[in-house]
């Protein structure tokens, strides 16, 4: 194999398209009707135009919190595909690049989690629903640090890692709060109006 | 759109068929993140650049490299400040070591993360999202049309969200005004009547798809596009670059020694060849450009 620089930047980026593929296809093999896929389509165009549309505070966005909230009324699949997918249309705004997989896999991760933790009663409470919104804002900047680090420092390794996540802390931590103020902001009103959607016409019974 | 930038947009490896302009991305910009070596770096942000001012238009070009050169900058520094290794330290920098290996790496990588970017540039302008759905179609059906119609939403929602800014402002709830907690409620408030009239017209929509037959048969697209010999022809020019590109991996010679101390990239004949291969590729979306002006010139 070849000696000299090792790349983790094309190795790394390969994995995170084969790592976004199951989910994919996990939702493929549902062969969803229109009905079905049309909110999440529409929730996620939403929360690519809410990225837009809070541009002005950098870093504070509301996308999370969107994806979070769809993925707790329509499940933990359609909560990966409506993050990876707004990610994804997002970038038409801000620029496609090699960061794209990325963002698709920590905004899907975070809708696939937000998604089974529901499904399992744990976002009920208030507490619970602040504590998880907080700790997005980290998942997805330690997700895209393995990208800036991969793709930047030569030979990624823990302390380039560790001193990368310490250098995004405080934009984790914005993005965290804004996730956690649009969590308490839409989340009952939001909630009640995708599930009166599900219920008047019968989408994703599962 | 007008018309002179339509024709613009459709000229060159744009009307090439989508898989062989995706193919050529893929080889383009795999090589631009597998080679950490000065020359091929170069050879690509060359190529990249020269692409991206051919085929993407002077205003949107400027901003490539308003967006860019910061970017090169920024990670041409973090480098030596992240990274302390290598032998020859040229100064210390509160007791930690910023070496002349890591600063040059730094430069490298820079210039590689700035090729790419410049690649994707390109890639927006000739792949274009139906061309991605006609590709992906076919794979993930569901997941296509899901993309297929977010991105056609998102146009529509950025019109509606107009008309309930200026209503809200009318009647004294501008989002422009206030202090930054306000401005996030009223946003917030925007994008919440936005949920209730786009879920209410999704499922509408969804009726009337189901109305008119959606799921019915195999999907067509809106584009038609036939794999002609020209493409053949052009295909497989991309794959053997590709393939040449690939050796050149295995064997070695797309990346240099950087650590602990730099060894100059030695050069026989077949690196040579390798750099002509890349730099082959790399020059494709201009020469069939250059080559069709010269067409068009001659017949006019």
């Amino acid at each position: 194999m070849a000696t000299g620089a090792k790349n983790y930047g094309l190795i790394s980026m390969v994995m995170v398209i084969l790592a976004l593929i199951p989910f994919l296809m996990l939702y493929e093999m549902k062969k969803p009707q229109a009905r079905e896929w049309i909110p999440l389509a529409v929730m996620a165009a939403i929360a690519a135009v809410g990225r837009a549309a809070f541009a002005f505070v950098p870093h504070f966005k509301p996308t999370s919190a969107i994806i979070i909230i769809t993925a707790m009324v329509f499940g933990p699949e359609a909560g990966f595909l409506t993050g990876a997918i707004s990610a994804l249309a997002s970038n038409l705004f801000f620029g496609q690049g090699p960061w794209t997989p990325w963002q698709m896999f920590a905004w899907g991760l975070i809708g696939f989690l937000a998604g089974l933790l529901s499904k399992r009663g744990l976002l009920k409470k208030k507490w619970q629903l602040i504590v998880f919104g907080a700790a997005c804002g980290f998942i997805y900047g330690w997700i895209l640090n393995i990208w800036s680090g991969a793709g930047f420092v030569y030979g990624l390794s823990w302390q380039s890692y560790i001193s990368l996540c310490i250098t995004s802390l405080l934009p984790d931590a914005v993005h965290g709060t804004a996730t956690v103020i649009f969590l308490l902001l839409l989340s009952d009103s939001w909630g009640a109006k995708l599930r009166r959607v599900k219920q008047k016409f019968g989408i994703l019974a599962s | 759109m007008t018309e002179k930038k339509a024709l613009k947009t459709e000229s060159g490896l744009s009307l090439y068929h989508p898989l062989v302009s995706f193919c050529y991305f893929v080889a383009v910009i795999a090589g631009t993140l597998l080679f950490i070596h000065p020359y091929f770096v170069l050879i690509s942000l060359g190529c990249a650049l020269l692409c991206a001012a051919m085929i993407n238009g002077k205003k949107a070009f400027l901003g490539t490299l308003g967006f860019g050169l910061p970017m090169f900058v920024f990670i041409a520094l973090a480098n030596p400040l992240f990274n302390h290794r290598g032998a020859t330290i040229l100064f210390y920098l509160s007791d930690n070591p910023v070496t002349l290996e890591a600063f040059v790496y730094g430069i490298v990588s820079a210039g590689m993360m700035f090729a790419a970017v410049v690649w994707f540039t390109c890639y927006n302008t000739v792949v274009t999202s139906d061309k991605f759905i006609y590709i992906f179609g076919r794979i993930l059906p569901s997941v296509a049309l899901i993309i297929s119609m977010t991105l056609s939403l998102i146009p529509r929602l950025m019109a509606q969200i107009k008309v309930i800014a200026d209503a809200q402002r009318s009647i004294g709830l501008d989002w422009k005004s206030g202090t930054l907690g306000q401005r996030i409620r009223s946003g917030a408030r925007i994008l919440s009547i936005l949920v209730s009239w786009a879920l209410e017209d999704a499922v509408i929509t969804a009726d009337s798809m189901r109305a008119r037959g959606y799921g019915q048969h195999k999907r067509s697209t809106f584009s038609i596009f036939r794999f002609g010999k020209r493409d053949a022809v052009m295909m497989a020019l991309v794959l053997i670059l590709l393939a040449a590109e690939i050796f050149a991996y295995i064997s070695g010679r797309g990346t240099m020694e950087f650590y602990p101390a730099m060894i100059a990239p030695k050069t026989d004949f077949i690196d040579v060849l390798m750099y002509a291969a890349y730099t082959a590729l790399g020059i494709l979306p201009a020469a069939i450009q250059i080559k069709e002006d010269l067409k068009w010139k001659r017949l006019k």
